[in-house]
């Protein structure tokens, strides 16, 4: 047994050494790699480290983007925390546009995706159908939704007439503008839906037969095959997920630029009225590096979490 | 359960279910397509009608009034330099990354995931500076390299954003059997012919599927053009739709055209390669 064992762990190693040239000397290796990554680093460092580095240096001055730098030491810390009620309130719009927009769109696209699995005639058809808006997402996308949550005429309105409900003010009232945002952000569902298919399709079919025929319903098979083993997308998707949508900003730019009542004042839009509005791109630079530490940390922590829920097959073996 | 053993009954409900949303999925796309073909009268008379006609006179005007020749150019060049510059250098990365022990791979590997985790919008304040003092720079050294006011800004920004696709590619390159390169080495061909003439044509469904995936991205990306461009000669598609809502506010016909020139492309792009795109998410899969 222990034989078996020992061998089983020199698998990897040898695997790796396979993967050297002829000479097999380790530079070679280095140098290839290091020349096949170095466009990217080259970039990576250039047009995100350096940029981030910057930010973090001008969180303590005062810059309105002109020649005139003035070093203002915590001052933009203690007016965030003490003064900003229009940070708070931005931090309140996108976490709870997040999470209701990450959880409905993992809700769904699953649903979806469960449904789009099964081989009927036109399944191709209809996930290609399905996965279309994602496509077309951006500023011509926003401005046709504007359109359909228009008072008057828009289709949501008028659909709300035929079953004689009273007209609702979408983008213009307090109570329906975040709704508003978070309909349109879960129309972009198919784009999950995608790869929530690609994590079914590579469930291979012999769990489930096997389920079967020792007699696991339909409901048991779901909760203790399908979940685990598609729990490593699901984790992927709330991951993307979260990013994305706690940096939502163009639609909200271009419809209500945060309004009514800074209902819909979501973090970057007010990062980005902070800097390019008011310009005050040192006060702009601690949002931005309080928001990338959010981010960061939330992530963190939900691949803490993940330990206790995700399931990866090769954990087994 | 095995669709083919369900009842007459629930198939069909199941294919009503299947429709209704589609249609409901695809009802703002359709609504912004036919209207733009409306006549003005028809637009008038009954907003939300199909139309009884098909003309294309909307679409010529808002052609010529949002100068969509130029948005069009603009657009397609900084969407085509950033993808083609995009695959390239996530290409040659994930290969290094997916074939070679360097000393640094498993850190470097772990930059990515630091580099898919990073707000982008948060770089807005800082990229822009830094432009500033490139563009400076290449002024003193009275090189031709304008990066204000320059697409050449919006495309080095996005060159930055190979994360994703060197994810990608990397996991489809792991997929690979090294036997074959092994055998193209004992040929005699060099690394980089190994990458070009083994690797990229066995991994052509993820390169192409990040390829278009990228490109829809970029043509729709608002953002980094509205940073960058302030030239009205340099607009990109999404800019320039948001003056042209902006400036017809009245002429909801002619609003709606320029929203059709807008989207038909990504549509277009789409319908032709859609089942390239699902095989190479499927089949890419995500193998951390």
């Amino acid at each position: 047994m222990a034989n078996i064992s020992q061998a089983g762990a020199a698998i990897p190693q040898m695997r790796r050494s396979r993967f050297r040239l002829p000479r097999g000397e380790a530079w070679r290796e280095n140098f290839y790699g290091y020349l096949f990554i170095s466009p990217w680093i080259l970039g990576f460092v250039i047009f995100l480290a350096g940029p981030l580095l910057v930010s973090l240096g001008l969180m303590f001055t005062e810059y309105a983007g002109f020649k005139k730098i003035t070093y203002v030491g915590l001052a933009n810390f203690e007016e965030l925390i003490k003064f900003d009620i229009r940070f708070i309130g931005s931090l309140r719009v996108s976490a709870v546009f997040a999470f209701w927009t990450v959880s409905l769109a993992i809700i769904i696209s699953l649903a979806m995706a469960l449904l789009l699995n099964q081989r009927f005639r036109g399944h191709t058809f209809f996930r290609g159908l399905f996965y279309l808006p994602a496509a077309v997402s951006g500023v011509a996308m926003t401005f046709v939704w504007a359109a359909m949550f228009e008072k008057d005429y828009g289709m949501f309105n008028q659909i709300l007439r035929i079953f004689d409900f009273d007209r609702v003010a979408w983008l213009t009232s307090i109570e329906w503008a975040l709704p508003s945002y978070m309909i349109m952000r879960l129309y972009g569902v198919g784009h999950y839906m995608v790869i929530m298919l690609a994590g079914l399709q590579s469930i291979p079919d012999d769990l489930h037969e096997a389920a079967k025929v020792d007699g696991a319903s339909g409901l048991a098979l779901f909760r203790h095959i399908t979940l685990p083993l598609l729990s490593p997308t699901i984790f992927f998707l709330m991951i993307v997920g979260m990013i994305g949508s706690l940096q939502v900003f163009t639609e909200g730019f271009m419809l209500t630029q945060g309004g009514p009542a800074r209902s819909t004042l979501f973090y970057v839009l007010y990062l980005y009225i902070v800097a390019f509005t008011e310009r005050r791109f040192g006060y702009a630079s601690v949002l931005a590096w309080l928001l990338f530490l959010i981010i960061m940390s939330l992530t963190l922590l939900q691949f803490w979490l993940a330990r206790r829920w995700v399931h990866y097959e090769s954990q087994e073996a | 359960m095995v669709f083919s053993e369900l009842s007459l009954p629930v198939r069909l409900l199941f294919y009503l279910f299947l429709v209704v949303a589609a249609v409901s999925i695809l009802y703002p796309l359709m609504w912004m397509s036919y209207t733009s073909l409306k006549t003005n009268e028809e637009v008038m008379l009954s907003p939300f009608g199909l139309p009884t006609r098909i003309s294309f006179e909307n679409i010529a005007e808002a052609w010529q009034t949002g100068n969509f020749t130029r948005l069009y150019a603009n657009s397609i060049l900084i969407a085509v330099v950033s993808v083609i510059g995009v695959i390239a250098i996530s290409t040659t990365a994930a290969y290094g990354l997916a074939r070679y022990h360097f000393t640094a791979n498993r850190t470097l590997f772990l930059y990515f995931l630091v580099g898919m985790a990073v707000p982008t919008q948060a770089l807005m304040v800082p990229s822009f500076k830094l432009m500033a003092i490139l563009d400076s720079w290449a002024d003193a050294l009275y090189l031709p390299i304008p990066l204000l006011n320059s697409p050449l800004a919006v495309i080095l920004t996005y060159l930055s954003w190979s994360s994703l696709a060197i994810i990608f590619i990397r996991a489809y390159f792991m997929s690979i059997p090294p036997e074959l390169e092994d055998a193209a080495r004992v040929d005699g061909a060099r690394e980089l012919q190994i990458l070009r003439h083994v690797m990229v044509p066995l991994a052509m469904p993820a390169i192409a599927t990040m390829t278009i995936f990228y490109f829809v991205f970029f043509w729709n990306d608002f953002l980094w053009p509205l940073i960058y461009l302030q030239k009205h000669t340099l607009r990109t598609i999404p800019l320039g739709i948001m003056h042209f809502e902006g400036k017809y506010v009245s002429l909801w016909s002619l609003q709606v055209a320029a929203l059709s020139l807008a989207a038909w492309p990504p549509i277009f792009i789409y319908v032709l390669f859609h089942r390239r795109i699902q095989r190479g998410l499927t089949e890419g899969a995500l193998k951390f």
